[in-house]
């Protein structure tokens, strides 16, 4: 009944529209029946149109039914010869290339360069306009890409010579509407947190610092406080900056006069940035404020910033980078910035400081550096005496424990610290107790303390300063880590008069070796942590010389005086022509 | 610069586009004839810079207009010298490569005699086509939007305008293009001088119903991807204070 119902209107249509069946075509299709070969049209009007044969080698009645879902008549062919401006695509009865004959390029040759350009207004067209009412679905059937397309297909129709890929086909169609490309977005939370920290900061910045955090108790953030301590003596109050990028930072309030100076924090501003949104907003802070001088303290922010564009922003600052170790983890798995950060920057970087030589020699021997790129490294032992310009060997104590066969373990705790190791130590030597300082960071991995489950370990946990800790109550200090640089908790450990027995690892043995403490060969040698140890107890008079010997080493290597001294043999370290 | 005899002088950048300027000149050409026939006075200038020899061989033998050979490489610069060469009140930027809608020049000068502000004029599409008409990656279309439609600094995350405009010559006297420095990754000079108008409240506006196509660029794309084609320092970014 549909079939008879619509059958008056195709064949008015194919009367209409009598080019939508290409007869030759429609004759030639494979297994074409005797009737189809003599009569096409008819042929098409009663059955062909039905079975979705298609009129026209541009013309497929599928791909329509595919493409233009809600085109309502069928067959498609239907829509065409009726309807032709509702399928918005309409390549058979609008593609109407240039034609082919002759030269096609109007442009005339260069004899003469006109001023101004002469064109006969005559043989111009119309601009193109979105088409209006007649023959158009209602407006709010049509979509933002229907008037896009219809201005597309109005233009481009001219160029599709020249410009074959602009030719207004159904592929290109598909191809458009399959990427409409958003705006921008109305409101950029990320940029806005720029432009307002752009506004703290001061209108010149000739040093920026940057910290991985402040206020998060642990060696790294001592060493700012001393490098902080001396560009504050260095700069102008405005000119010297701290920032913190990284999503790890938090500091108490107070902090600002604590340390100085001026800390700006995306944490204020962008407290859930993730990790790109804060590198992008370092690198346009960097980008506009320029500072002379950026001094990266351990910032995973910066470390990534500097490694895609340290190329870029050393035409304008000079930028530097504390090293302190190589950590591997697991199965020597190479984490940090060591490996995969500094091999990619070194070339862009002013200076790479170090509290340790163990490091440089290991950077300069394992990346092949160049005798260029080995100047770069400067050796900056943290300072750990005379601190406030007094006499370094003040802080001195000397060896004189009131109880035997008490150790102190203190660090930060952390899955390389090897409380394992610590552990069986306290196995094999049960007579002997051992206390247990330190605080767990966020940024390190959980370490399950439960490994310490013997009477004679105490854990006490953190601590707020190391002067409150009762430290002549022990004979020793044992150190553990597997991975360090120089640990300044060790140092300090000196600074108070223990002998220390800790690994050679890192930069460790600069300071003990067998004149100065027990170096024992690694962190999980046991039993020379056990031997050291029965040393000790056993022969305090020999413990007291080797901490003294220690403690000349400290004098001479973690005074205040040697660090400005290192710091300021640092070239461009300091911006002097610009204070 | 010459007298000011032009209304509209329009300038088409050529660098290494070769032969695929024939489209980018029939585009004008029939742009200018539009302008022409609603009373314009019009003049063209290709500006060749860093050019390959099939460029400048291209617009020796087939350009009829008048050719300013740039020195070096740098966009911007070759930018604000050809504005300097031009002498319309108004001037329209090309590249090499894309095309204009028939309609856009005459559209782009009759908004801007309607509207009394001085506004920079963009099509009000752009739509990116490959070289390689089967390679469907290569097509997109991306509305424009009116400066007065996003917040401003989401223009520190992306570009949103294509090259080309309309403006009045003392829009882009005043604000000149910034030059290209690859040393710091600030290349992208249409980018920064589109941040530069919006931080000094330039309104940008489109003209409806005209089209922009550019050849897309898979290679300039993944670029920007990487962030090695960065936005250089904006008055926008400096908070509305001036350094240095």
């Amino acid at each position: 009944m549909r079939v008879l119902l619509l059958m008056p209107f195709l064949g008015i249509g194919l009367l209409i529209n009598p080019h939508v069946l290409e007869r030759d075509f429609y004759r030639s299709t494979p297994k074409a029946s005797w009737w189809r070969r003599r009569f096409p049209t008819l042929e098409f009007l009663l059955k062909g149109a039905w079975e979705l044969r298609d009129p026209h080698p541009a013309f497929s009645q599928e791909a329509m039914m595919r493409d233009f879902p809600r085109l309502r008549l069928r067959p498609p062919v239907l829509n065409h010869v009726l309807n032709p401006e509702a399928e918005r695509d309409m390549p058979l009865l609008t593609f109407q290339p240039v034609p082919a004959t002759g030269d096609p390029v109007p442009l005339a040759a260069r004899s003469s360069a006109p001023a101004l350009l002469q064109v006969d207004p005559a043989q111009r067209q119309a601009p193109p306009r979105v088409a209006g009412a007649a023959g158009v679905p209602d407006a709010a059937s049509r979509t933002v890409f229907d008037d896009i397309w219809d201005l597309f297909k109005d233009d481009a129709i001219e160029l599709s010579r020249e410009v074959s890929s602009i030719t207004p086909t159904r592929h290109v169609r598909r191809s458009l509407s399959a990427r409409v490309l958003e705006g921008p977005p109305t409101h950029c939370e990320e940029m806005d947190v720029v432009l307002r920290l752009m506004n703290r900061f001061p209108e010149r910045v000739d040093h920026l610092f940057i910290v991985p955090w402040l206020g998060i108790k642990g060696g790294s953030e001592r060493l700012s406080e001393r490098y902080l301590s001396y560009l504050r003596a260095r700069y102008p109050a405005d000119r010297l900056c701290v920032f913190a990028p990284d999503a790890i930072h938090s500091y108490s309030e107070g902090a600002e006069s604590r340390y100085g100076v001026s800390i700006i924090a995306i944490n204020e501003e962008m407290p859930n940035a993730d990790q790109a949104a804060r590198l992008r907003i370092l690198d346009r802070i960097l980008i506009n404020l320029r500072p002379a001088c950026v001094h990266n303290a351990g910032s995973l922010t910066a470390w990534l910033a500097f490694r895609d564009h340290a190329a870029h922003y050393s035409g304008d600052m000079k930028l530097f980078v504390n090293l302190f170790s190589d950590i591997r983890i697991d199965d020597s798995a190479p984490i940090g910035y060591y490996h995969n950060y500094l091999p990619y920057m070194i070339e862009h970087v002013s200076g790479v400081l170090c509290d340790n030589r163990s490091i440089i020699h290991k950077a300069i021997t394992d990346f092949g550096l160049t005798k260029e790129l080995a100047a770069k490294f400067h050796h900056v032992p943290t300072p750990l005496l005379g601190l406030n310009g007094g006499d370094p060997r003040l802080n001195l104590r000397p060896y004189a424990p009131k109880r035997r066969r008490r150790s102190l373990w203190m660090s930060r705790i952390a899955i390389e610290k090897r409380i394992d190791v610590l552990n069986a130590i306290a196995r094999a030597l049960p007579d002997r107790q051992i206390s247990v300082y330190g605080a767990t960071l966020a940024v390190s991995a959980k370490v399950d303390m439960a490994w310490l489950d013997l009477p004679n370990i105490e854990v006490k946990g953190e601590f707020e300063r190391l002067s409150r800790l009762p430290l002549t109550d022990f004979d020793s200090y044992i150190f553990t880590s597997n991975n360090e640089g120089m640990p300044i908790s060790l140092l300090e450990a000196t600074m108070h008069g223990l002998p220390v027995v800790a690994p050679d690892v890192g930069g460790i043995s600069e300071i003990i070796d067998s004149t100065t403490g027990w170096l024992v060969s690694s962190s999980d040698a046991v039993d020379e942590y056990v031997d050291a140890l029965n040393e000790i107890e056993k022969y305090p008079k020999e413990a007291a010389k080797r901490v003294a010997r220690a403690q000349e080493r400290l004098v001479e290597f973690h005074s205040m005086k040697t660090f400005i001294r290192a710091l300021e043999s640092v070239p461009g370290y300091v911006q002097a022509e610009r204070q | 610069m010459r007298p000011r005899s032009a209304d509209i002088s329009v300038v088409v950048f050529a660098s290494r586009q070769g032969h695929l300027l024939h489209g980018t000149m029939l585009s004008v050409e029939r742009a200018v004839g539009e302008a022409l026939k609603g009373g314009l006075k019009v003049e063209v200038l290709v500006a060749i810079y860093a050019a390959d020899r099939n460029t400048a061989t291209w617009v020796h033998e087939r350009s009829p207009y008048q050719a300013l050979q740039a020195a070096g490489s740098c966009l911007g610069t070759v930018r604000n010298l050809a504005l300097d060469e031009t002498a319309g009140r108004h001037v329209a930027f090309l590249n090499g490569g894309d095309i204009w809608s028939r309609n856009f020049l005459v559209e782009a000068a009759e908004e801007d005699r309607r509207v009394k502000r001085d506004v920079v004029w963009r099509p009000a599409v752009s739509i990116g086509f490959a070289d390689d008409y089967f390679d469907a990656s290569g097509y997109s279309v991306r509305k424009i939007p009116n400066s007065t439609e996003f917040d401003r600094s989401s223009i520190l995350v992306d570009n949103p305008y294509p090259s080309t405009f309309l403006a009045k010559r003392r829009i882009i006297q005043t604000h000149r293009f910034p030059a290209e420095d690859i040393d710091r990754g600030w290349t992208d000079v249409d980018w920064w001088w589109n941040a530069n108008l919006l931080g000094h409240d330039v309104e940008q506006a489109t003209v409806p119903e005209t089209i922009h196509y550019f050849r897309s660029s898979l290679a300039k794309e993944q670029a920007r991807k990487r962030g090695t084609v960065r936005l250089g320092p904006t008055a926008l970014e400096l908070g509305r204070r001036r350094r240095n």
